[in-house]
Parts: structure tokens; sequence; C-alpha cells
């Protein structure tokens, strides 16, 4: 059977949601960035301001010189993240596997559903359509036969639009396009990969399409049969629902950026506080951890370790953290964030009790520190993150010295 | 009187820790009533002489001294006696230089003349085995001091008080943070503790202090026991000479004689009587003040080079000419000894030589080969935070960006003013920046700047090691001259390698061999009219756009009856000296009188003194000149006076020598008026200026670079990219050469060169424009290619280097395979390149894997893809080469001004007068000041016809000076303005090609 992949998702998200809660915005230049530093960055910006010059990753004092117009809307993420769950009854009943890849986006795996709601093609208007009218939003949707094809077709759309790309017509679709918009090539390899071709003089999706795959291997090595399958509009990659997800990731921003170690130490720490969070829910303990700095000039160090006793208590994870951050911090440069995450996981190896205990999730032979830890989750869980802290992670708020 | 004296400061020359100027030291520490003051710099005399200076301007007696630290063991040395200064010079020395270095057992060989002071126990009680004379215990608040004192208690060695000073006040203790962070490349939340002094390491006055020691009173004055034991009269008159090879001074005088005798023959043939009374008067006061040997050891060094210019004040001297030190003939040139050397003259002058570039490590080696390292030395530099230094250091310890950092910076160097738009937190690195600048930062090696003693170096000044292996002396030029240690200049001149160069290449190219001693360009007519027309872009020191802005407006306007007469060369000297940042507003002057207006001299006390330059005060010796003629200084106070224009520690001195000038000449009659516009024109020599001797040496070798422009010009453009260091940019030389009409051959593989060549009227890129491409890798290739003759293919280029494929990369990008790759296209070669290579990188393990084929795979056919478009192959060229090479960069923008009506530069001088709009590639930009202290610049631009001169004037300075760039074009609108016969724009409105050019034209 033909797999029927949508990638569907709100453009600028955080824009159409500040454009949605303040009309007066709809026309005129807007980035999400906070706005009481001049060292903030721009997160997210309407096609006014991009088309003045500003993107995102642009300090807020530059983007004002290249925009005087620009209004500024501060980040609100938990508006954002009330707006992607707001979305999620309208993708349940459609879509048997969904995967989200960022807030408001969506790879939905309708394949098979064509007896039950109709045409992938009409269920996704649908979709587009039920969507606009309820929440407001304006969405794109690109339809294909694999994750590649919808997220291309989905990428050169304007909201409210829909591209459907029929099985057979993938590499047409994709040959006259830049090879550098392949999602692949993104990442620090692809980015090498991306000048080898342009040395051979490849530029479009077709021009590699034109080359034999023994041809490609030998100039791009395991990269040159990858190539060849993009090419050609292929790729197996299945849409993962968000139960089998393989990692955990969180990450913090410092506005303004920062080289206050007591601040980026506390950041390390919130983030931890919230990895564990999520490990002690999920029942899973963390067996290696991924740290990535990203420097105010936008320059990424990702190191990882492997833990020697795999945990999901904040106080036996710190010292591996800390030692991770010490590699990643080589640099006398502010930073602007600090991202962590964990992709692989065992359960914990306890022995489950026979009878379930009086109060099983605080047994009284742990250590203080996990007690502590257990007791935190619990006003966590009922009030929020910001409840109750850590004390270190309260620096991360700090004012810098 | 204070009853106490501060025996352990660290001013600012304790590199990266101090942080109070002497100035300031020194004036609080009198304040306080204190008799005396001791600088103990860490592990240095770095600060000494000025030190001595400052200290006995502010009435207080220096004692000189330093902390020695090494590994866990410290303790301050004061200097008690002229033995103990040589024996602290040597400690320090060793410190620097001996790997096996110890503390202890050193200070306990030569603390003979030393006191010490210090709180390092088990040093102490070695220290004190060998003799408790002169040994201090050293008592500093704070959490050890009880501990030093239990131990003096029970010892009976003397406590004394110290406060160990790093600042002047506690206020200044964070800029001390600041730089040990900058020091130790931290962040200030990062800094360790151990690694700052503590808050309250301050000047801190009497009383504070003996709050401190209520309980041990005798620490306090002790100080003043032992500042009254240490030295304090220093003087450093007597001067340092050299000794050539082990001579009787008699001996060195009759050698000295011999040679000048035989160099006179070798210059003039039979030496006239002129020459002989020269010679003779010269050869008597080289031998009174014991200058004979210096003259042998220089001689004997120039030996090692044909191709040098001796310059400064040396080249007055005839015996230096004789003995082929200098090239100027003094004679003919009318130059005088005195001003180099005079039986007045206290200070030591020195003798500069300039040497070829690439020559001038093989001549000081030859120096340390002759003396050994422990009679010669390098002089060193002191390398200060200069202002920019600064603000980039603490940017860093704030954690700025790079690239915000040179935008700032960049923003700054322009516009000041725009300080007030920073936003958080680069008003307060700024404000740090300019608290911490001039701080001393660490030693580098002087350029040229040699001493050598006649016995140990390390008697008379601490020597360290510099990185590269010679031994530096711990003081800069200044101070060195001032401790009387005579010192030889052996500077690198780039020029002297072009002219080298240029002159191997014509003897290869046209067998015609120019011998560079005695070669005379000066008569020849083309160089002259060439110099006239200020075509010397290329030409040693006459080649920025002010010089050929003047030297335009000084011939083109001159009448032909004063042409006729005038002596080029001799104008040339003038120009040399003239161009200089305080004498702007002389220079329209001088071309006026050069061109034949009358004028009044300053005063008739000085008319003929300034004859020869118009009434305008153009060398250096002009300063004496009118100092004697005008307030009747004698001549050695008229020579201080020009040595302190010069001097920018010599503040104070230049506003006393101010005073004696206004009121000697007052005495003497001169109206006050005339007195001020006098000293405003010897005002315009602070900073620097040249005596003539130097400039007629500098305007020799600019005649013999315009002589190569004028007959050999691929020759010479090709040996004055080569060399590099130039005025312009390598872009600004070739479009320079093709206006010049030289064409410009790309690289090849089998024609190329490292370094470029000039052909007849040819000029071939060398592989060395290439960026990224080792000039091993291109040694190796080329040596292959002189073996075994050209490349016949790529593939055979393969087979015969196996070279590293990231730089065969470049080189197909370059197109350096184009004439051997038959039809296979850039990218083809890029594709069989690459084919012999895994992906993941280009390692040489991957590199050692490429040529064993699978043993069962064919490889694959490998497709000829389509070479790169035109805009491909400009990009790359930009790329590797940083400018487009096959056509001018502004035709890759003409798109923006098709329809504009655009006033080329070649037809500038048709519209003076008139508003015109010019498209430009900026080629340089030279920012200055108004008299009012404003912001302004002057540009050379350069359009497909020629270059052309453009002013912004500060109004238009402040609105459009942040949009220059040298990596696009600028489209301006101005004025044409004429002076003299050239013609310049006054820019009105600037922009950066791109949106809105066509508004502004149509405006």
């Amino acid at each position: 059977m033909e797999r029927q992949i949508v990638c569907f998702g709100i453009p600028r998200l955080a824009v159409a949601l500040a454009q949605l809660d303040d009309p007066t915005l709809r026309t005129r230049p807007v980035a999400v960035a906070f706005a009481h530093t001049s060292r903030a960055m721009i997160h997210e910006v309407s096609p006014e301001a991009e088309d003045a010059g500003v993107v995102p990753g642009l300090q807020t004092n530059q983007a004002r010189r290249r925009c005087p117009t620009l209004q500024l809307v501060p980040p609100n993420p938990s508006r954002v993240s009330q707006a992607h769950h707001a979305l999620m009854p309208f993708i349940t009943p459609i879509a048997p596997i969904w995967e989200s890849y960022r807030p408001g986006h969506f790879y939905l795996d309708l394949t098979g559903t064509t007896r039950l709601f109709g045409a992938t093609c009409d269920t996704t208007m649908r979709l587009e359509r039920d969507v606009s009218a309820r929440l407001g939003l304006q969405a794109v949707a690109g339809i294909g036969t694999n994750k590649l094809v919808a997220h291309m077709a989905s990428s050169l759309l304007t909201p409210p639009q829909l591209c459907d790309v029929r099985a057979g017509s993938e590499q047409d679709f994709l040959s006259p396009l830049p090879v550098s918009t392949l999602p692949g090539l993104r990442g620090p390899g692809g980015i090498t990969l991306q000048t080898r071709l342009a040395d051979l003089n490849l530029q479009t999706i077709g021009d590699v399409s034109e080359i034999s795959v023994e041809a490609l291997e030998t100039v791009c090595g395991r990269w040159g049969r990858q190539l060849y399958q993009w090419a050609r509009g292929i790729d197996c990659l299945p849409v993962i629902a968000p139960e089998a997800s393989l990692s955990l990731t969180h990450s913090y921003l410092f506005e303004p950026d920062t080289i206050d170690h007591d601040r980026l130490i506390g950041g390390l720490s919130c983030l931890l506080d919230s990895l564990c969070h999520d490990l002690r829910r999920q029942h899973r303990l963390c067996h290696r951890l991924e740290l990535t700095l990203l420097y105010s000039d936008q320059l990424t160090i990702q190191r990882s370790s492997v833990l020697y006793t795999p945990t999901h208590w904040e106080v036996d994870m710190f010292p591996s953290a800390q030692t991770l951050f010490r590699r990643c911090f080589q640099r006398r440069v502010r930073i602007r964030s600090l991202i962590i995450r964990s992709n692989s996981f065992s359960p914990p190896p306890e022995q489950l009790s026979l009878f379930p205990a009086h109060n099983s999730d605080e047994p009284q032979d742990q250590p203080r520190p996990h007690r502590l830890a257990l007791a935190m989750d619990h006003l966590h869980t009922r009030f929020g993150m910001k409840i109750i802290q850590w004390g270190r992670s309260r620096m991360a708020a700090h004012i810098d010295k | 009187m204070s009853e106490f004296v501060h025996l352990h400061v660290h001013s600012d020359y304790s590199p990266m820790q101090g942080v109070s100027p002497l100035e300031a030291l020194c004036q609080t520490a009198r304040a306080q009533g204190s008799p005396a003051l001791a600088l103990t710099d860490t592990n240095g005399l770095y600060g000494a002489i000025r030190f001595t200076e400052v200290a006995q301007a502010h009435g207080l007696r220096p004692i000189l001294g330093a902390e020695l630290i090494h590994k866990q063991h410290r303790a301050i040395l004061l200097v008690k006696d002229l033995y103990g200064y040589e024996n602290l010079c040597r400690l320090l020395s060793q410190r620097h230089c001996d790997a096996e270095f110890d503390c202890i057992t050193a200070v306990q060989a030569h603390r003979h003349g030393l006191i010490i002071l210090s709180d390092d126990i088990p040093a102490l009680r070695i220290w004190k085995r060998h003799s408790p004379a002169d040994l201090y215990v050293e008592l500093t608040p704070g959490t050890l001091m009880h501990q030093a004192l239990a131990f003096s208690r029970h010892t009976n060695l003397p406590p004394v008080a110290t406060n160990r000073v790093h600042f002047l006040s506690p206020k200044e203790f964070p800029l001390h943070q600041t730089l040990r962070a900058i020091a130790l490349n931290t962040t200030l939340s990062q800094l360790p503790h151990d690694s700052c002094c503590a808050p309250h390491h301050w000047l801190m006055p009497l009383d504070s202090l003996q709050a401190q020691f209520p309980h041990v009173p005798h620490a306090i004055s002790n100080t003043l026991k032992i500042a009254q034991a240490c030295y304090t009269d220093w003087s450093f008159r007597e001067t340092i000479f050299p000794n050539f090879r082990q001579l009787s001074d008699a001996h060195a005088v009759t050698q000295l004689q011999e040679k000048t005798y035989a160099g006179a023959e070798w210059r003039y043939g039979i030496p006239s009587s002129a020459v002989i009374d020269r010679i003779e008067h010269e050869l008597t006061v080289i031998r009174d003040k014991g200058y004979a040997h210096y003259f042998l050891v220089v001689d004997e060094i120039v030996r090692q080079a044909p191709r040098t210019c001796g310059r400064g004040s040396a080249a007055a001297s005839i015996v230096s000419y004789c003995l082929g030190i200098t090239h100027v003939d003094p004679i003919r040139h009318n130059l005088f000894f005195e001003r180099f050397l005079n039986p007045g003259r206290h200070d030591p002058p020195d003798i500069d030589i300039d040497f070829p570039w690439d020559e001038r490590d093989h001549i000081i080696d030859f120096v340390f080969a002759r003396y050994g390292s422990r009679q010669a030395g390098m002089v060193a530099n002191h390398n200060t935070l200069a202002p920019r230094a600064a603000i980039r250091e603490v940017a860093k310890v704030y954690g700025m960006p790079p690239a915000e950092m040179r935008q700032v910076s960049q923003l700054l160097a322009r516009q000041p003013s725009a300080l007030a738009t920073l936003r958080e937190p680069w008003p307060a690195i700024i404000s740090r920046a300019r608290q911490l600048q001039g701080r001393l930062r660490h030693l580098s090696v002087h350029c040229g700047g040699m001493v050598i003693v006649p016995d140990d170096l390390r008697r008379y000044v601490p020597v360290e090691v510099a990185t590269k292996g010679v031994p530096v002396i711990q003081w800069e030029k200044d101070q060195t001259e001032e401790a009387g240690l005579v010192k030889i200049d052996l500077l690198g001149n780039r020029s002297l390698a072009v002219i080298r160069d240029a002159l191997a290449a014509i003897a290869e190219h046209t067998g015609n061999h120019i011998d560079y001693a005695t070669w005379d360009p000066m008569p020849d007519p083309a160089t002259q009219i060439l110099i006239q027309r200020g075509d010397t872009i290329g030409c040693f020191y006459i080649e920025s756009p002010a010089t050929r802005l003047l030297l335009k407006k000084l011939w083109t306007g001159m009448p032909a009856y004063r042409r006729a007469q005038a002596d080029v060369f001799e104008y040339l000297v003038i120009v040399s000296s003239l161009i200089r940042p305080a004498a702007n507003r002389f220079v329209q002057q001088f071309v006026r009188r050069a061109h034949g207006q009358s004028y009044h001299p300053l005063h008739p006390l000085v008319e003929n003194v300034l004859a020869e330059t118009h009434g305008i005060m153009v060398y250096q010796e002009d300063v004496t000149k009118v100092a004697m003629g005008l307030a009747g200084f004698s001549a050695e106070a008229g020579d201080q006076l020009r040595k302190v224009l010069s001097k920018k520690h010599k503040h104070r001195q230049l506003q006393d020598y101010r005073q004696q000038f206004f009121d000697r000449a007052l005495v003497r009659g001169v109206e006050l008026h005339t007195i001020q516009a006098v000293w405003e024109m010897i005002m315009s020599f602070v900073g620097y200026s040249f005596c003539k001797p130097h400039s007629a040496s500098y305007a020799q070798v600019s005649f013999k670079s315009a002589y190569l422009r004028a007959h050999y010009p691929a020759e010479f453009m090709a040996a004055v990219i080569s060399n590099q260091g130039g005025f312009y940019s390598t872009f600004a030389y070739l479009s320079e050469a093709r206006r010049m009409g030289l064409t410009i051959l790309p690289l090849d593989i089998n024609t190329s060169e490292w370094a470029y060549r000039g052909i007849g009227m040819t000029l071939c890129l060398g592989f060395m424009q290439l960026k990224g491409l080792e000039r091993a890798f291109v040694t190796q290739f080329l040596e292959e290619r002189q073996r075994h003759g050209a490349y016949r293919s790529f593939h055979d280029f393969l087979t015969r280097l196996n070279p590293e494929p990231a730089q065969t990369r470049l080189l197909i990008l370059a197109g350096c395979f184009d004439t051997i790759a038959g039809e296979v296209t850039r990218p083809g070669l890029l594709w069989r390149l690459y084919a012999m290579y895994p992906f993941s990188g280009f390692s040489s393990q991957q590199a050692s894997l490429r040529h064993t084929p699978s043993l069962f795979t064919t490889a694959p056919t490998l497709p000829i893809p389509n070479d790169y478009t035109r805009e491909r192959k400009i990009q790359h060229e930009i790329q590797l080469f940083g400018f487009p090479l096959q056509c001018h960069p502004l035709t890759l923008y003409a798109q923006h001004w098709a329809d504009l009506n655009l006033t080329q530069a070649i037809e500038m001088a048709s519209h003076v007068g008139k508003q015109i709009t010019m498209i430009g590639w900026l080629i340089t930009e030279k920012p200055a000041l108004t008299k009012h202290g404003k912001s302004m610049a002057f540009m050379t631009l350069e359009d497909s016809t020629g270059l052309y001169d453009a002013t912004l004037f500060p109004s238009v300075f402040q609105q459009y000076g942040p949009l220059l760039t040298t990596e696009r074009p600028l489209l301006l609108q101005g004025k044409v303005e004429e002076e003299f016969g050239t013609v310049t724009i006054t820019v009105t409105q600037l922009q950066i090609v791109g949106q809105g050019d066509r508004q502004l034209a149509t405006a």
C-alpha cells in the first residue's frame, strides 16, 4: 500500500498567535523577541519583517536598525504550547500515527485511512479549514508518499495552501529545487557535503538525480546512496509516535545572553531539573547525556558522555553535566542557550513490590536528595516547574554581575 | 614628613597586575609626605629609568627594586648600592633566562648589595642561616601576617610593614581584576581568587597603615631605616659603548681612519680638500666622543648585506658615507654632521640601518654570533593595551562575540561620537577599557634595536628570552637610550627587497645588471617626470595618496621658469619630510611659495635658516636652528627641544621649553604673535618628524624605486606585490598594473611561481596569492616541476605528487590546471579528485588509502559536468584571491548604475566646480581630525578609468562614515574642487551601491 504522509504546520506560529491576539499587528513587520534588552535575539519574524531584512538569530538592536517600524512581541512559550495542544483534537481523530517535530508542526501518517475519511487531500483540506475556522490559525500542508516529499512540499507554501505530490511524480517535483533545500543537508555534516556538491557543479536536486549511484558513492561516500534516494524522492523514515520517541530534549534560553558562570550553571541546573522530572515521570533512566551550547555568535558546540551509572536523579547527574559543560564552554563568548538531550534509556532496575506499598513513590530507604526530588516532583506536577527550584537553578535568572 | 615609606609597590609596569601609573603613585606618595618610594614591579625593572626620573621630579628619593617571584618562593629585593643593582639585574635575568633557576640559591648567591624583604618562611630560614644582615620579615595586613610575625619574633629577624601596593585607591581594585582576567584568558566570574591581590592592597596613608600594626610599631619605623639604607642617587649619565674586537681606543681610531680614507677613494676617486677637511673634522669629534668602536661595529654589520640604507641623522656623516653605512653624499646635499654628533651632545645618538626585510634576521644572527648573547641583546617593545586592544580585551572578559567586537571597534574608530548610541554592556566595557589603556601587557622584541656592551649585558639591565629565542632587555628604546646604552637599529625595509628582487629579475630577463652601490637614477628624465606626475604607487615612501597629491600639486602648478631650475631630488627630500600629520596646514603655504609666491620670513633672525625650504620649518634640525636663532638657545638646548618634541612622556619638559622659548625670544625683541606663530610651527614636529639626512636617504631609495617603475614596470610591480606590506592592497596594485598597460596572467601549474613574476609587459600571478595554499606544498610541486619537467595532465600531477586533496582543490578552483585539463572542466577535475577520497574528511590516513582500489569492483565512469558559470568563477576568484581577476569588481554591480549619469575618474578635471555623481571602489581611507577635533576622512577610490581622491568633511563623515567599505562599490555625489592643478571630489552624499542609488542620482 502507498504511504500517505502529510506534513502539516502553522508557519511562524508565535507570530501568528501574536497577530491573532492583536489584529493591529496583522500587516505590520513583527518579530518575536524580548524587548527589555538590546542584546535579545529575534526568534521568529513575520513575512513583512523578513522583507525588511530581519531574520531569526539577529539581535534586536540590529533588527531595529534594519526595520525601524519593527514591532517586537515577547516570546510566550505557554501560549505557543497551548496552541500546540489545541491542535491535537483536530489531528488525533484523523491520524493513527502522528509525530510533532516542533511546536505547531506535525507529520501525519494517513496511510490506509482513505476508506474511513476520504482522500488524503480532502482530509487535509478539511483539517486546514477546521483549524482556521476554530482556532483562527492558517496552516500549510504538504502531502507525499514519505516525510521528505511532504516536508519539501509544505516548505514551499504560504498559508493557507496545500500541495499534494502524487505518487510517481516525486522526482519531477524535487528536480528543480536547489540541493541545499534538502532537510538532511542542514546539519554540520550536511554543510560540508553541500560544499562538495557545489564543487561538483551539482546545483539542483535534478543535477544529483542524473548521476549514477556508483558515481555518487565514489565521491560522497556513504552519503552517496542517501543522496541518490533523496533525489528520486525516496525516504523510508517512519512517522514516530510520541510514546515511541527516542529522546528527551530540554533547552534554556538566556535573555540577555550571558557569560556569568553562576547564571550558566543555574541554567544547566534548570535543564537537569526538567529532564530528571520527565525521566522519573516516564520511569526511565538516562544512559547518555548530550549537551549543546549555542554561543551568541551562533557557534554551536555539542558534547556527549555516557553516564557511568544510569540515573534519573539531579544529584547524580549534575557532576556529569558539569563536566560536559566544561568540555563545551571553552570560548570566552556569551552563551545564548543550553540544550540538554538524553537519547539512551532503560527502565529502573528496581524490584517491583508484589503488594503496592502505602506510598510507593517515596520509599523511606532512599537517600534524602532523592526523596526531596520526589517531593518536588509532586509540587511541580501540581503547580508547575517554577513553584519550587533548587537554589543554583534560581541563579539562572539573576542579573549579570 | 611621614614616618613610613612604601617599600613594596607595583606600578603599571608590573605586566597585567599593577594598575597605577608612576606619575600618580609618586604624586600620591609625595602628598602623603613620604620621603622616598620603592618601585618593586614583578620580576623586572621594566620602568626603572622612568621611575627615577618621575620620582626625582616629585622630590622623592627613588628606591629601585623588584618583587622576585618564582614557583612558590618570593622576595622583595631593594637596591642598597650599585653592586646590588648589578646583582638585581643578574638575578632577574637568571629568573627569566635560566630554566634551572632556583630562587633560594640564586638570591643567596647574589644578595650582596641588596636588602631582602619576604614572608616566605622556608626561604627566610635558609637566607638567615647564610647571613641575617639586610634580611627582613615582610608583614602585610591579612590572614598570613600573624604567621610571619611569629616567625620574626621567633628568629629575631626584624619585621617590616608593607601593603603590597597594586593600585592607588580601593576603587581601582576592579581594574586589577579585569587585568588579571585578561592575562589569564578568563572572565570575571571565573577568575580564581588567588590570582588577584587583596582589595586592601592600595597606597594607604600612614595613619591607615598604623592602625593595622598597633602590635608591631617598629615594623613601620623599619621602613624608614631601610629607605635610608637604599641607594637613591640615580643618574645613568655614563654612555656604554660596544667594543670592536677588543681593540684599544687608539687602535680603533686608527682603524676607523684607515677605513674612512679607503672609502673616500671609493666614493670620490681623489678626495677634494673639502672632503678631507670634513673627514678630519668628523674623525676628531668621533675620537673625542669615543665613538670609533661604534662606527667599526656598525661598519662590520653593514658589510654583511650588499643593499642597505643608512638612515637617521647618521646619514649626515661623511665617515658613514665613506664606510658604506649610508649612501647620500653629505657634502653634495649639504647635510650637517652636527645634527648627528657634536661635542655638546650628551645623549648617545644611534645609527639606524635598513636591510631588506627578509635579510634582517640573518644580520641579527650575525651580531649574536659575533658578540654572543652575554654582550648583545635586542631592545624591547613595551606592548601596552592600546585603545582598540583595550576595548577588545575587556570585551572578551565580558564575553562579547568577536564579530560584534569588530563592528563596535570599527564604528568607534570612524565615529568616536557613536559611543553614545551603544547599548549595554558596551558603555561599561568602553569605560573600563579607557581606564586600562596604556597598561604594560608584555614585552616583545623591537623590530631591530640592538645593544652591544663591552662586558656583560646583565650588569646593566635585566634580560629575558623572547619567544624566538633571542635575549631581549627589559627596556624599550627610550629607557635604553636614557640609561646610556648605545643602540644600533637594524631595521627591515620591504622596498630594499623590492629593489633587490626587481634588479635580479631585470638581470635575468634582459641581461642588464644594475650595480646598486654605484647606480645613480637622479638625473634620469623619465624617473623625474614620473615623480613630478605623482605616478608613484609602489615607490618607496612616496606612494601614499597624500604624498602623490602633494607631488602633483607641487609640480603641476609650478611655473615653467621655476620648474626648469628646481631640483627634483631636493624637492623630494622636502616632500618626504613635510608629509607628517601635524604639518598639514603648512603644506599649502609651502606649495604656493614653491610656485613663486612671495612671502615674509617668520622673522629676520630666522630668514637664512629657513631659506632653503621657503620659510617653512621642514626638518627636525630646523627646530634647533630656529630655537637658536630666535630665542638664543644653545645648540645643546635647541637639540634637547628637538628631542623632547618626539617623546610622548615629556609633556612637562615641553612646557618648560615653551616658557624658555617665549621668555628668551621676548627678551630678544621678538613680537609675541611672531613667537606664537613660530611655536605653532615647532609644534607641528610633535610625534614624528625627520631630519634632512634621513629624508635624503629615503628620497634616494624612492628615486631608485621610481626609476624601476619607469623603466621596468612589470618586474617592479611583481616585486612590490611579492614583498607585500605596501601601502595598498594587492588588488589596488594589480589595478595600477593594468593602468600601466601590463597584462595580468592567471595562475598556471606549469608557468607560475610562488611569487609574482613580471616579464616585459606581463605580470603573472604567484601561488602566494591563493588563500589557504601552503608554502611547503607549492615548494614540493615546483621542485618536482623543475626536476622532471612540466606536468602533462591532471592525472600526471596526481601521480607524480600524491598531493593533499584539499590543497589540490584550491589549485583546481583557481584554474591552475586549465591549460593541461583538455576537455575536462574544473568540476570534472574535482570529480576525479574526489573519486580518490571517501567523503568523511581529508585525513592523511584516508589519503593513504586512495591508491588501493577494491579488487572486485570496477571504477564507475565519472561524468564531465558543464564548467562553472562565469559568475561562479568570479565568485571563486573572490574567495581564493580576495578579488576578481577577470574583471574589475565594479563590473559585477554594473546593473545598478546602468541608467545613471556618472562621471568617470578621467573626466573629473572637466567638471571643476560642478556637482557630479561617481561610482568607486574604496582603495584607501585615511581618517583625520580637524583642528576642532572633529572626525573627517580622505579617501582614494578607483573606477574602471583610474584613481581619484575624495574628501568627507565632518558633517558628511558623521552621516556617511559608517558606510565606508572596501567590499562593495560606493556611489558618491559631490562637488569637484581644483587646487594647484589637481582635482578632488568633496562628497556631499554617499551610499553603498544597492537600494536607493537611483534616487540619489536623480535628486
